[in-house]
């Protein structure tokens, strides 16, 4: 058996919602969700793999319909080479999930047992895929799992690997779990797996993490995995970048600003040289006389996909320590707020709020 | 504290001046061109110095650099000599354009006290009288505008000291704040009720739209569902009936089969056709004689030959014709009762396979129309991504409203406590101190004084025990009763810490001499108590100066025009 290369991908998400964004930018991230399908599909003709492996999560079940399918089984009729699919917690393997309703061309394999199953690749070499067949509560597919012949064996499914877990975004649920000490144990030379967004080229298992960014903030460098396993079970790695623009999640802290310009004028230094999709914060304190009505930070982004401005963290710079201190109602004000039992946002609003009242300036805060 | 010299090192047409103050009452007067407002502005600049920060300065900032940098574009800089409560003494100097080099000395220890007082980046002496830069200016500094709008306005004096309570006089009041915080709340949130328009209305009715789309779109989606479920039950449908249509006629022609077979066995069981074999092998000899005939004709090219084959040939054929009609006629065949039931079954196979592919039609027809209805419902399924979008937008907007909700709610609340507490508080300490004064001012015509502690109207109370709101009294009454209040809230809000001086800018400017004449003697009383500089241009003044000052606490100071040495008398 000579080497065997694989390219890896998983958790593309299809038509998920970008709740974040506005309907335009949403349905720009949607497409370009499936320019990484389309890309990934590209690549493995271009590397001239022997096959092309999905690790679940392709698409969203509550979400995708027939266009969907139609898609994928469009990308895929494409495909020089065998196209492997394990469904995921969210394309689960069901009566109405597209992976039945599509009539998917001949070199598409879609693993539809929730015990792995055995995909002679080549002489010597065996994919062992599963799927899941509900949205949660499947059982991790390596419990009780062993490889019943020779040559070299790899498996492909979508399930979460104990030890990666706490690394990985808050509020992802456990599907599938397995431990990377039972892979060797298992007889399998590695796991391909979805499931974690930030990658993961363990030594034992490789996540490849979601190709096309979901989220502000994800880290690590992301793709296609090409995977190379050798005769002897080992693992060469090598990422592919597949994304179709680059996220930022860019913070710009003004200090004392006094007036709106200043503001703008630094903005838009962060912005210059960036591309793709930005989130904005701006945060830091301005001058009390600085008026925030022409701030209008969306049109700086013109040069950019899409700019994503958050709620401005902005507060005026009082001197709240020595308005704190006088004999007068904003005095008792400031040290009423600061003393209650709000919690210290609440107290910051608040005081701001009071401040601005008192100066005449609360079209502002209902700007910010 | 008291302020023992100001000295303008460049500060507008200000070089290298110093003015010496009394520590009771001191009176600079001076005509136009003499600087006097710069002094004013100087010693204001001495004591607090400008705030130190990035960025280019707001609009107020700008103003006062524009009045005052110095003339000659030299250093711009001022400096004070301060006497503090506890006897320090303290030399403050501020450089006003590149605000580094500032520093609090005492001079008796040489030692730096800028951290004391230091205030936005520079040193701030209204930081030892508790107050701040823009408080200090509210409360110490006391303008001609102000007396006039106090004299000016209906409720001039009440918004004045609400003005004062509320911020030293340094902002606006917290009952117009109060006001701002309703009508904001009002405007940019609104009521929850459903015939409101305003944003949490609208924020509401966003989401619950947004809420019954997304209930709609898992309504279709489930529908969807369903009907794919039954596409595909329909198909299954159609595959059955086809497989049973084809099994039929699978059925039926094995039977037929079947039945052949069995009519053939009748058939050989049957006795065999009484041919007469004799002549047929007569016609088969004048038949093949026929052929030879032909053939030799054709190949001998003989037209004899010829007609003699083909007159066998007719002879042959007339002879087998002839023993066929001789032949009787065959008796009807009588069918075997395995036939018979062959024939039965076959017929009931034939009815049975009629009703599958009629059956099998039918299926198709329902999966057709099914797919038809799928088809249509595919097309006009929603986005289920959108809805969740829009309805997480909606959510994030009545956050919004319902935040700033809040916190209006929770700002005017806080507010309002704090003014009510404020008010209680020093309307006992204002009306005792014009209780002490009044009588003494206005020569026993009013006796008596109360305060609103919500509103902090002044009425005052004749010798008749009439009560009068204090802003019906004549100016020269409420402009002493303004200025004893100020004096009164300086204490206040300077309480606990060094006592405040006061800085006066022309406040008798449109007083009658009998007016200016009692506001100097309110003033030179209550210097007793702290220091009173008074910038003034009236000659009336330095006249009244001239008769009353013999003493060392308390100073006339005549301003030269610019250029000229100070002269102090």
């Amino acid at each position: 058996m000579a080497s065997i290369r694989l390219l890896l991908a998983s958790d593309v998400h299809l038509d998920t919602p970008f709740r974040w964004a506005e309907p335009v930018a949403a349905r720009a991230r949607r497409r370009a969700l499936r320019a990484a399908v389309r890309r990934i599909a590209e690549l493995a003709a271009q590397l001239g793999v022997h096959a092309l492996c999905f690790a679940g999560d392709l698409y969203e079940h509550e979400r995708s319909g027939p266009d969907t399918g139609e898609f994928l089984r469009a990308v895929f009729a494409e495909v020089p080479c065998p196209v492997l699919l394990a469904p995921g917690n969210h394309d689960w393997y069901g009566p109405g999930s597209l992976y039945r309703q599509v009539e998917w061309p001949h070199q598409v394999t879609v693993f539809h047992e929730d015990r792995l199953q055995p995909f002679p690749l080549s002489e010597g070499f065996t994919v062992w895929g599963a799927a899941h067949r509900a949205p949660a509560n499947t059982d991790g597919f390596l419990d009780g799992f062993r490889v019943d012949r020779g040559g070299v064996s790899v498996a492909l499914f979508h399930g979460s690997e104990r030890g990666g877990f706490g690394r990985q975004e808050s509020g992802k649920v456990p599907h599938a779990p397995f431990a990377a000490d039972q892979i060797p144990g298992s007889g399998l030379s590695h796991v391909l797996a979805g499931h974690f967004h930030r990658p993961i080229l363990g030594p034992w298992h490789t996540y490849p993490g979601n190709p096309e960014p979901l989220a502000f903030g994800e880290q690590g460098e992301r793709g296609a995995v090409l995977v190379t396993v050798g005769e002897d079970g080992s693992v060469a790695r090598e990422i592919h970048r597949v994304a179709e623009s680059p996220w930022h999640d860019v913070e710009v802290r003004v200090e004392g600003a006094a007036h709106v310009d200043q503001i703008r004028e630094q903005v838009a230094a962060e912005l210059a040289s960036l591309g793709g999709i930005v989130r904005l914060t701006v945060s830091g304190e301005v001058a009390p006389g600085t008026s925030l009505g022409g701030l209008d930070l969306v049109a700086l982004g013109g040069h950019l996909e899409a700019l994503v401005v958050r709620p401005l963290q902005l507060s005026v710079a009082y001197d709240l320590v020595a308005l704190a201190a006088e004999e007068t109602v904003r005095g008792h004000f400031i040290r009423d707020v600061l003393s209650s039992s709000l919690s210290l946002d609440e107290q910051q609003r608040v005081v701001d709020a009071g401040l601005r009242a008192l100066d005449g300036r609360l079209d502002e805060l209902v700007a910010l | 504290m008291q302020i023992e010299s100001i000295t303008a090192h460049g500060f507008g047409p200000l070089i290298g001046q110093t003015l010496g103050l009394a520590p009771g009452f001191t009176i600079v007067v001076g005509g136009n061109e003499t600087g006097k407002s710069s002094w004013h502005a100087a010693s204001f600049a001495a004591l607090c110095g400008r705030r130190r920060a990035r960025g280019r300065p707001g609009v107020g900032e700008q103003q006062f650099i524009d009045a005052h940098r110095p003339w000659d574009g030299g250093p711009w800089a001022v400096s004070c000599q301060l006497r503090l409560d506890d006897g320090r003494r303290i030399e403050l100097r501020q450089d006003l354009s590149g605000k580094v080099d500032c520093r609090a000395t005492d001079t008796e220890l040489a030692r730096d006290v800028s951290s004391e007082i230091m205030v936005e980046g520079s040193p701030d002496a209204s930081a030892w009288l508790g107050l701040t830069r823009s408080s200090f200016r509210a409360t110490a500094c006391v303008g001609q505008s102000e007396v006039l709008r106090v004299l000016d306005a209906a409720d001039g004096l009440q918004q004045a000291l609400q003005q004062a309570a509320s911020t030293a006089g340094s902002s606006g009041t917290a009952a117009v704040a109060i006001d701002r915080l309703e009508a904001c709340r009002r405007e940019a949130v609104g009521r929850d009720a459903v015939s409101a328009i305003r944003p949490l209305r609208r924020a509401l009715d966003r989401v619950a739209l947004a809420q019954q789309r997304l209930e709609a779109v898992h309504g279709m989606r489930a529908e969807f569902g369903g009907l794919a479920a039954q596409q595909s039950q329909l198909d299954g449908d159609v595959q059955g009936a086809q497989a049973a249509a084809e099994r039929a006629a699978e059925e039926v022609r094995a039977a037929a089969g079947a039945l052949r077979a069995a009519e053939l066995r009748d058939a050989r069981e049957e006795p065999a056709s009484p041919l007469p074999p004799a002549r047929l092998r007569v016609a088969a000899v004048l038949a093949a004689l026929a052929v030879g005939l032909l053939v030799a004709a054709t190949v001998a090219d003989s037209i004899a030959l010829g007609v003699l084959g083909a007159a066998c040939a007719l002879l042959s054929g007339w002879r087998v014709a002839r023993a066929l009609r001789r032949v009787p006629p065959r008796p009807a065949a009588r069918e075997s009762a395995g036939v018979a039931e062959l024939r039965l079954e076959l017929s009931e196979r034939q009815a049975f396979a009629e009703s599958a592919r009629r059956g099998h039609h039918e299926a198709a027809l329902r999966a057709s129309r099914s797919e038809a209805v799928r088809a249509e419902r595919m097309r006009a399924l929603p986005e289920r991504s959108e809805v969740e979008e829009e309805l997480a937008s909606a959510e994030r907007e009545l956050a919004r409203v319902r935040e700033l909700d809040q916190t209006l709610g929770h700002a005017v609340d806080f507010l309002r406590r704090a003014q009510d507490r404020v008010h209680r508080e020093i309307v006992p300490e204002l009306t005792g101190l014009l209780r002490e004064w009044l009588p003494r001012l206005t020569e026993e015509r009013y006796v008596d004084v109360r305060m609103d502690p919500a509103t902090l109207a002044v009425e005052v109370c004749s010798i008749s025990r009439e009560f009068r709101r204090a802003q019906l009294l004549s100016h020269g009454t409420a402009e002493q009763i303004y200025l004893l209040l100020r004096v009164a809230l300086a204490a206040r809000l300077t309480a606990g810490h060094d006592t405040c001086p006061l800085l006066l800018d022309d406040v008798t400017v449109h007083a009658d001499p009998e007016r200016t004449h009692r506001m100097l003697e309110l003033l030179h009383r209550l210097s007793g108590e702290r220091q009173i500089v008074l910038f003034a241009h009236q000659d009336q003044v330095r006249e009244w100066a001239d008769a009353r000052f013999d003493g060392e606490r308390d100073a006339l100071i005549e301003l030269q025009p610019v250029g000229v040495d100070l002269a102090m008398t």
